[in-house]
């Protein structure tokens, strides 16, 4: 188990390279950072276009562009955005926060139920339950994300507002917290994610239910499911130590790489709500072609990925003997 | 004497599928007495799994289950499951075909062991685990304690067969039911288990019911053989009347295709196992049967008494009168 | 003396039985049994003859459509003022949008588009993951490795990240434009949608051209002296075709997600196709206004359309999937 570990880890340092440097490649020909900083800048002169690219290091050919940018990376020296010239980092940290809050909520409550529903759905089969969960989950399934949002916007800025002649919104539709607000206040925050959580919930709900479903109904067919039963155990037990323990091993390795799209994947849901995550950052940079900006949180969204998928494996193998020992 | 170990009075077995209801057992009543070992023979679709899937309880909701089973004298069918759960690896163990796919792939061996123990007795997980190591060695498993450890794939067929076989006789089951052990593993492997399983009903004193489509292993082993045909038996007798002395035109057919140094060529029986969706009226085996006629269509031939054995053929005085010894 | 007729045993389901005397007189082909069970999928079916309806609709446009596809309507004959965010009513079935043009054609028009690249886009990843795949799967070894070892590269990066990425390239670089297609075309989604999605047919015809590698059958036929590629054609592919089908269709579902939402954002189709991206990024990006219909007509349209080939997947993968059969009872 150890050998695979390591090996697996060692596959994932040249596999990060190699991805971070073709992301570099892609996104600094997508957004040409020395037209974007003319564009900011148009009365440059040539000499501080070349300075600029001197001190971005733009100079060189594109490895050696890559290696001089990963350089500065690494050693935390991001720079500067090239729209308003502020610093890279400051921005970044917290979108990156609000992502990961509004990511790992909607997905805690997101998993559970979407479990739940699918383990119920598994155990009792054509009946009321399952018929209606499963078209549910198939509706959550189909509706592409940002017609769910903009819905459930309509639904509760306006119509609810005006049935309920409101003064204001019903729920909040936009930002994280009211305009004005500066200062941390759970409540208003809260208020602020039901929306956002409950679009990305529907999605994971919908996504896990069926998986958990197909999983466990593929379980409750094996033959060691009827040997567990022949043994005169309870039919809890059955389910709990038998279906359920195999069920879920192929469950948590998707789960752990979901976890490892969160970082880059709220694009949607963060832009209708603006919500000042790392998918709003991020378009909006790429929109602006502000390649300072972009590369570092490419990086991390990669690694991120590289990461998890590499603990998925790991997973897999210590939860299922027959890899782990194999 | 005493009361049969297994006792099954007209057992009817149906299952609702997409394409209507198949009858899988349609009335079938045998005995299988205490330390006696029943070999239970026949074709896929004959209904010998079912009828014994029933006994066990291990049918799903959807089948449909009438008449009578009773192992050690209480009655299983219309139990709840509660109770049925009781006998249930109790009284009662079954071994299955296939050993890879009948333990659980993710739990230790001497685990799945313990558990079939800890259901039934209230011993502690240290002196069920210590019962476990007994048992692998029992059946002759070697270091006994490191596999008890390990997990059914690092294991060879042969010793997973063992390992099931000791889980089932954890409790000291009075009937033993074994459904086709040795179909998926070598022959060399065959014999070896069916050793085991001869030892372990000598050391035990079980009954099994011995059920397989191979007659080789049959002949070997039993004491008594139920040959089953579309869901009803077509004849039952000691084991060595039914080899020597066949009545039944099946068993006959059987016997016939079985591979012998002496016999210049092999007649296998024509045709195919019926659909059970829809049985042929009367005796289902007129379809594929050399000496069918008019008479065996209209009614569904009874066991009754020829000779020394039990026989379900209408016409069995007659061909036994044409044909040769 | 009775008549006995042979066939194949283990063909019980889907087989005609004489009633009387329990003969078989019938056996159904393979084609047949998958139509039945198609059948029995009481969602797909419904689907099915939805999807037709909208798909005959939007096909058939210009002559369903009441209006033109940018044709901005005057509120009354003798007026030049244009019926500008009128709300659903006997004469625009859909209502108007901030130009005066009718929602219900445009969505008949832009289905044209929206279905166009979801279909292509299914075709395309369908062909290029069906080559690869067979390609890895029947060559196996490094070969397999290495396509394998990719494909896992892609998947776990957000989708959404990649596509706009990539989309912004052929508008910086012209180079990428003439290889991908030219920025805001169709041509480009397309190209764009099966590079992201191609690994899903891949992954699944390798998977089968390894398992049915090692089958007696393709052993016989080597035996026989058939070819490589011989085997590959008459004997792997049509063993293929079942599961390709059901993962084209979900493709095809996951393309029109893909590119309405890419639309939505801007980062999709030129705005001057109507696409129903299209349409809700005209009114979607400002809730303010209260103009419900230009939301929910277009969203409910995405929906029920995405919905529906969801559900004909699923009934296409309960009938082609062999693994459907019954467990035989001994």
């Amino acid at each position: 188990m150890t050998r695979y570990v390591l090996l697996r880890t060692a596959w994932a340092i040249p596999v990060l390279i190699i991805v971070t440097f073709l992301t570099f490649w892609a996104v600094k020909s997508a957004t040409d950072p020395v037209a974007s900083y003319l564009r900011t800048n148009p009365r440059a002169t040539p000499e501080m276009v070349a300075e600029y690219e001197e001190i971005h290091g733009l100079v060189g050919s594109t490895p050696e562009q890559y290696v001089r940018w990963l350089g500065n990376f690494l050693t935390l020296n991001w720079g500067n955005s090239i729209k308003g010239n502020t610093p890279v980092w400051p921005d970044l940290k917290s979108a990156l926060a609000n992502s990961l809050v509004l990511g790992i909520t909607a997905s805690v409550i997101g998993i559970t139920i979407g479990l739940g529903i699918g383990i119920l759905s598994a155990l009792r089969q054509y009946s009321k339950f399952d018929t209606l969960s499963t078209g549910a989950a198939f509706v959550g399934i189909s509706i592409p994300p940002f017609v769910s949002a903009v819905l459930l916007q309509v639904f509760f800025a306006i119509a609810i507002t005006s049935w309920l002649n409101l003064q204001s919104p019903f729920l909040p539709v936009a930002g994280i917290y009211p305009p004005g607000q500066t200062e941390f206040d759970l409540g208003l925050r809260i208020k602020h994610m039901i929306l956002p959580v409950t679009v990305i919930a529907i999605q994971i709900i919908a996504v896990y239910s069926r998986y958990m479903r197909a999983s466990l109904l593929d379980v409750k067919e094996s033959d060691y499911m009827r040997t567990a039963r022949s043994k005169g155990i309870s039919e809890k037990r059955v389910v709990v130590k038998h279906a359920l323990r195999n069920a879920f091993i192929p469950i948590i390795t998707v789960a752990a790489i979901d976890f490892g799209a969160i970082v880059g994947g709220l694009i949607i849901t963060e832009r209708i709500f603006e919500y000042k995550g790392t998918g709003d950052y991020l378009l909006t940079a790429l929109g602006n072609g502000d390649f300072p900006q972009v590369m570092p949180l490419m990086f991390i969204i990669v690694a991120s990925v590289i990461f998890f998928n590499l603990l998925a494996d790991v997973s897999y193998a210590w939860l299922d003997p027959r890899i782990r020992l194999g | 004497m005493t009361e049969p170990v297994l006792s099954v009075r007209d057992l009817h077995v149906s299952f609702p599928t997409e394409d209507g209801v198949v009858q899988a057992v349609r009335g079938i009543s045998f005995d299988i007495a205490e330390h006696e070992l029943m070999g239970i023979v026949g074709e896929s679709g004959s209904g010998k799994s079912v009828a014994f899937l029933a006994v066990m309880g291990l049918l799903p909701k959807s089948a449909q289950i009438s008449g009578s089973i009773r192992i050690s004298g209480v009655e299983m069918v219309g139990q709840p499951e509660k109770e049925v759960r009781k006998v249930r690896g109790q009284q009662v163990a079954m071994i299955f075909q296939d050993p890879l796919t009948a333990l659980n792939p993710v739990h230790r061996v001497g685990d799945q062991i313990v558990e079939m123990i800890q259901a039934h007795k209230k011993l502690t997980s240290d002196q069920a685990a210590a019962r476990a190591v007994e048992l692998l060695d029992l059946v002759g498993i070697p270091q006994a304690g490191t596999r008890a450890r390990q997990y059914p794939h690092e294991f060879s067929g042969g010793m997973r067969q063992r390992a099931m076989i000791a889980m089932a006789i954890a409790n000291d089951p009075d009937i033993l039911i074994a459904d086709e052990p040795t179909t998926a593993l070598d022959t060399t492997v065959q014999a070896q288990i069916l050793e085991v399983i001869q030892n372990v009903q000598h050391e035990l004193g079980a009954a099994v019911a011995f059920i397989t489509h191979d007659l080789g292993v049959v002949a070997r082993i039993a004491d008594r053989v139920q040959v089953m045909y579309a869901g009803r038996i077509a004849e039952r007798g000691e084991a060595h009347d039914i080899f020597l002395r066949p009545t039944h035109p099946y068993t006959l057919g059987l016997l016939r295709s079985l591979p012998d140094a002496n016999v210049a060529r092999l007649v296998p029986i024509p045709g195919a196992p019926p659909n059970m969706l829809r049985p042929p009226s009367g005796c289902a085996f007129r379809v594929r049967c050399p000496h069918a006629e008019e008479v065996c269509a209209g009614v569904l031939p009874e066991l009754r008494p020829y000779g020394a054995v039990e026989t379900a053929c209408v016409r069995v005085e007659e061909i036994m009168a044409g044909t040769p010894a | 003396m009775v008549d006995v007729l042979t066939h194949q045993p283990g063909m019980t389901p889907g087989v005609l039985v004489d009633e009387k005397e329990g003969l078989i007189v019938e056996s159904a082909s393979p084609s047949k049994l998958a139509m039945r069970r198609y059948r029995r999928h009481r969602a797909a079916m419904i689907s099915s003859v939805a999807l037709l309806f909208i798909a005959l609709a939007c096909v058939f446009a210009s002559v369903v459509a009441p209006y033109g596809e940018n044709e901005a309507i005057n509120v009354s004959e003798d007026s030049l003022q244009k019926a500008i965010h009128v709300s659903p009513n006997s004469q625009f079935w859909f209502g108007t949008d901030s130009i005066g043009r009718d929602l219900y054609s445009r969505i008949l028009y832009g289905g044209r588009v929206s279905l166009f690249v979801g279909i292509a886009s299914a075709i395309s990843a369908g062909l290029i993951g069906t080559a690869i795949g067979a390609f890895a799967g029947f060559r196996g070894g490094k070969i397999d490795n290495l396509l394998m070892r990719g494909t896992d590269l892609f998947i776990g990066l957000p989708l959404l990240v990649v596509l706009i990425v990539m989309r912004l390239l052929p508008e910086k670089q012209p180079w990428a434009a003439t290889l991908l297609g030219p920025p805001g075309s169709k041509r480009l989604m397309v190209t764009l949608i099966s590079l992201v999605t191609w690994m899903i047919t891949a992954r699944l015809v390798r998977g089968v051209v390894l398992s049915l590698k090692e089958k007696e059958f393709v052993e016989a036929a080597r035996a026989v002296g058939a070819s490589d590629r011989r085997i590959i054609i008459r004997h792997l592919v049509p063993n293929t075709i079942g599961p390709i089908v059901v993962a084209m269709t979900f493709i095809v579902a996951a393309a029109i997600s893909l590119e309405s939402t890419l639309s939505f954002f801007g980062f999709g189709l030129d705005p001057t196709q109507a696409s129903w991206g299209n349409l809700l990024s005209d009114a979607g990006t400002n809730i303010i206004t209260k103009k419900w219909w230009l939301v929910l007509f277009p969203g409910l349209v995405l929906l029920i359309t995405i919905l529906c080939i969801n559900f004909m997947g699923d009934g296409l993968r309960d009938a082609l999937d062999p693994k459907q059969e019954q467990r035989t009872t001994g």
